[in-house]
């Protein structure tokens, strides 16, 4: 982004409008790359052009940014060894099949269940029903790789269609900014999958229960997204 | 199904290098943690392949948010269990900016240094990590110095353009 020159000066002096000899130097002093002549020359002419004055405010904060990266680090550049390539598109048939492998298992569960059901329909028995659902705790989540600060916690209970996730989060944000989070669920070896959405706004509380099919112990990770995707909180087993 | 090897493949070679560089300085010059953690990122563009959109903004700025972010798990797992072996001390105070929080400063501004353009991200290098002057950078780069300057102008914006984007400066 260039700096937009904020029009004539307000008094006038040495500083003439339109383009300014000294421009493109405001680079290479804040990096310090000019040499002393050419530094106390520059420093001179911002004692006299405002342009030039803000143009510096504006990039003043790079050198520090630039600072916390160690030279030896920055200058690092390597190519990937031969052996990456390979090695990923074995790690991605080897979950495309174990993927497969549970869709036919569940599959073949599906129709046993649907045979044990007919046959104790059938014969007129009656089944005792599991014991109900162990009670709700929340856990903290993790925090992501966040700008906005959220508190969030979590509460897993195993349900016999699956698990049911409850999330209850809150936003510290004063502004009116609102968000779309979505719940992501990533099982073990299969794809992911989004189990509800909702706008969060700063200050807010929001309680959220949704459920998928998959068991707790099918469950990888959970996390809060934003759309774009932004992991801002996640929760592990 | 070879479509998701053919995306892999050309995430590969696109962006392989220039993502394991950024993973191995992720992961401090562990190769085989670097490795592991390319093989990672992969396999979440694998899994979310509508995150690569074009219209969604650079696959190169998505697949190193993502590997720093994988990071950044390992290492605040790494962390937590370091923390559980002291029971029975006191814990000290933080100190204001923790060892994670450095290491996440200097790999942030290591990925936006990635994310500028090679001629951009050379003069930053030469001129601040080396430590050349104007006329020194021209000599090595083989280019005018006035161009040496004009490039630094133009990198520098393009920096502060990125580390906005990124949040860090606003």
């Amino acid at each position: 982004m260039r700096s937009q020159p904020p029009g004539p000066p307000a008094s006038p002096g040495p500083y003439a409008p339109g383009p300014c000899p000294y421009e493109l130097d405001d680079g290479a002093y804040i990096l310090g790359a000019l040499s002393p002549a050419e530094r106390a020359e520059y420093e001179r002419h911002l004692a006299t052009c405002p342009p030039c004055r803000d143009a510096i405010a504006q990039l003043a904060v790079l050198p520090g940014l630039l600072g916390r990266l160690d030279p030896q680090t920055a200058q690092r550049s390597v190519t990937a060894p031969p052996t990456l390539l390979p090695r990923v598109l074995a790690a991605v048939r080897a979950q495309r099949a174990a993927a497969r492998r549970r869709r036919l298992l569940t599959t073949v569960a599906g129709v046993v269940a649907a045979v044990a059901l007919a046959l104790v329909v059938g014969i007129g028995v009656k089944l005792a029903l599991p014991a109900g659902p162990a009670p709700l705790t929340y856990r903290p989540m993790s925090v992501g790789d966040n700008t906005v600060r959220v508190d969030a916690e979590i509460g897993i209970q195993e349900q016999s269609s699956g698990t049911m996730v409850s999330v209850r989060c809150l936003y510290h944000d004063q502004s009116d900014h609102t968000w779309q989070i979505l719940l992501i669920v990533y099982p073990r070896e299969e794809e992911a999958e989004s189990i509800g959405s909702w706008v969060a706004t700063g200050g807010q509380p929001v309680e959220v229960s949704a459920i998928t099919r998959y068991s707790p112990d099918q469950i990888d990770r959970i996390e809060l997204q934003t759309r774009n995707h932004t992991t801002i909180a996640w929760w592990s087993p | 199904m070879t479509d998701d090897e053919d995306l892999i493949r050309a995430l590969q070679a696109e962006h392989g290098d220039a993502l394991f560089t950024h993973a191995l300085r992720l992961c401090d010059g562990d190769r085989q943690r670097a490795e592991d953690l390319v093989q990672e990122t992969l396999l979440r563009a694998w899994r979310h392949p509508e995150a690569l959109d074009p219209e969604r903004g650079s696959t190169r700025a998505w697949l190193f948010t993502t590997a720093r972010r994988l990071a950044i798990d390992a290492w605040r797992r790494r962390e937590a269990r370091v923390g559980e072996v002291v029971t029975d001390s006191i814990p000290e105070p933080r100190p204001e900016l923790s060892e994670t929080d450095r290491a996440v400063e200097a790999w942030t501004i290591a990925e936006a240094l990635d994310r500028l353009s090679p001629s951009h991200r050379e003069v930053l290098i030469e001129c601040f990590y080396r430590g050349r002057s104007v006329a020194e950078a021209a000599a090595v780069l083989g280019i005018p110095p006035g161009t040496v300057k004009s490039r630094t102008h133009y990198a520098v914006r393009a920096l502060r353009l990125v580390l906005d984007e990124m949040g860090v400066t606003r």
